[in-house]
């Protein structure tokens, strides 16, 4: 466990439906004050010294929670993470104090070169300790606790030592660290890797490591095995919840109560209409779970 | 910290073979550690690829996008995956992933023969990085500007907004740029057709602008701290035109540039 842990100064919006805050939604946002529950920024988006993007988040927040989703610290590379990376990222928290801070159960770098992707990771005892290290280093470098997001994955690894659920649960119980829960992602690796089925995913999950919720869309792709066309999805950000993804919503809701949720749309975005439509969606499931 | 070398090992290798896989197409290493055929084993692993390369792609294409559009998409896909080898990604932020994009565009001059392609290049560079720079705060006092006695002008010496950048090129580059920023297909006269442009970020939007010999002579002398009245005169040395013949016209410059924030400050000394 991290030492020095100290959560931000506002309150978690349980109960709420957030967005993804993307570009093209920025200026009516700006002038409408649209009702939305919260907004998630990619945070290596706004490490800029001033400029536009700082203005306009910075007047955002008066209106609006605002939570941080990192992609590049990297957190399962074998090696330290950059401390450096780090530091804007510490001001920003500063600046906009956001009411959480995540990044991903995933790799992108090596001691030579940072490949800037979310990477899978095997589930081994090692990868643990790897990524374990690398969570206490954030933690206790911005001195407070962040969520880690389960993968989507397109592959596994020979061997695996656990499962990703029980991967997820040793590393939050060793860091302290909490579970940003994406829903897409159970399905998307569920159907791509057919080693686990998402209910048995939900119920194997510490009950008290989710603290936040993704919800969105994918893209069907296809590879040859050799013999026969498979299909594979891919996690692109760019449609609508699809009916499975909420069935599992559901299911999650069940056991794990009123979570923060959000609508994540990062390619072909659409008018903020669609989303708000996906926001109403969720907000009614939400409102019958359990506090 | 991990606790074990030899663990440590397994974890580093599988990065390592597939980080090679992504960059060097090394297959077999990390073909190995995974449960398919080899081919099912390389369709999934060219999900990654792509989405890597296809991650650079983007970021370079978004700051490059005229010289993207010079090139073709064809030829500027070939350039990132080089450029990918060559110039490894060594942060977590992409922002200035394209900084040594222009030099390399240069070292393949061979295959483009675009002379002028690296200085749109450092165009589109300099104006990408002017969006993150620190915004500086408006200190400009126009009125007590305005009472300045013209005998202290020769001792005025202004601060050009941290965000305000100069570029020259032997070729028309700003034309170039723009031409293609406005989908324009007019034809343009590269030789013996230089052209000075400054990149303005004042006000939180960016903009390239282009100036003539004089107003960019008059910016140099002005951002490297020298005095109105020594800039007059290196300005008309250099130019080899004159005030009095309403040739060069400071008081112009003066307005444009305090009115658009390039100025941020002003101060008189001795």
């Amino acid at each position: 466990m991290s030492k020095k842990i100290t959560e931000s100064r506002i309150s978690i919006p349980t109960d709420k439906v957030g967005i993804g805050l993307r570009s093209p939604h920025i200026s009516r946002i700006l002038e409408e004050n649209p009702q939305i529950g919260w907004l998630e920024i990619h945070s290596e988006n706004y490490y800029a010294k001033g400029g536009p993007a700082i203005k306009y988040l910075t007047e955002i927040r008066k209106n609006y929670p605002v939570s941080f989703h990192c992609v590049g610290n990297s957190l399962g590379s074998a090696q330290k993470i950059d401390l450096n990376h780090l530091k804007p990222l510490k001001k920003l928290i500063e600046m906009i104090d956001p009411f959480l801070v995540s990044d991903h159960i995933s790799w992108g770098a090596t001691a030579d070169q940072n490949l800037n992707d979310l990477l899978p990771l095997p589930y081994t005892k090692e990868a643990v300790e790897a990524i374990s290290n690398n969570i206490s280093l954030m933690q206790d470098y911005l001195g407070r606790k962040i969520l880690i997001e389960n993968p989507s994955t397109y592959l596994s690894f020979k061997n695996p030592e656990m499962d990703e659920a029980d991967f997820i649960n040793q590393v939050t119980r060793k860091t302290g660290c909490e579970l940003l829960l994406d829903v897409n992602n159970i399905f998307v690796s569920s159907q791509n890797n057919a080693e686990f089925n998402p209910k048995e995913y939900l119920e194997k999950i510490d009950k008290k490591s989710v603290a936040e919720i993704h919800l969105a869309g994918h893209s069907k792709s296809k590879i040859f095995d050799g013999k026969k066309d498979k299909q594979i999805l891919i996690d692109t950000h760019n449609d609508l919840v699809c009916s499975e993804v909420w069935q599992i919503y559901k299911m999650a809701i069940k056991k794990f109560g009123k979570i923060p949720t959000l609508i994540e749309w990062d390619q072909d975005i659409p008018q903020l209409e669609v989303l708000l439509s996906e926001v109403e969606k969720a907000k009614k499931i939400l409102k019958n779970a359990q506090k | 910290m991990l606790k074990s070398k030899n663990i440590k090992s397994e974890l580093v290798k599988l990065q390592q073979d597939f980080a090679s896989h992504i960059f060097d197409k090394d297959d077999q290493k990390i073909i190995d550690e995974l449960p398919y055929s080899k081919q099912e084993a390389l369709a999934r692993l060219n999900i990654y690829r792509n989405n890597v390369i296809g991650n650079f792609e983007g970021v370079l294409a978004s700051t490059f996008e005229v010289v993207k559009k010079i090139v073709g998409e064809k030829y500027f896909e070939k350039l990132v995956e080089t450029y990918a080898v060559k110039h490894p990604s060594q942060s977590g932020n992409l922002d200035f992933y394209g900084q040594y994009f222009p030099a390399f565009i240069k070292k393949k001059l061979k295959e483009h023969k675009l002379l002028y392609l690296e200085d749109v290049a450092k165009l589109e560079l300099l104006y990408h990085q002017s969006y993150f720079e620190k915004d500086a705060k408006a200190l400009f006092d126009v009125e007590k500007f305005k009472k300045i006695a013209p005998e202290k002008y020769k001792d005025l010496s202004f601060k050009l907004h941290p965000t305000s950048l100069l570029f020259s090129s032997k070729f028309p580059v700003f034309t170039i740029w723009k031409n293609n920023i406005e989908d324009k297909k007019k034809k343009i006269k590269i030789a013996d057709n230089a052209e000075m442009m400054l990149i303005e970020s004042a006000g939180g939007t960016s903009m390239i602008t282009k100036l003539t010999e004089e107003e960019f002579i008059f910016l140099s002398l002005i951002g490297d701290g020298k005095k109105l009245y020594e800039t007059y005169q290196k300005i008309c040395r250099k130019t080899k035109k004159e005030i009095a013949k309403k040739e060069i016209d400071i008081g112009s410059f003066l307005n444009r540039f305090i009115s658009s924030g390039v100025f941020v400050d002003f101060k008189i000394t001795k």
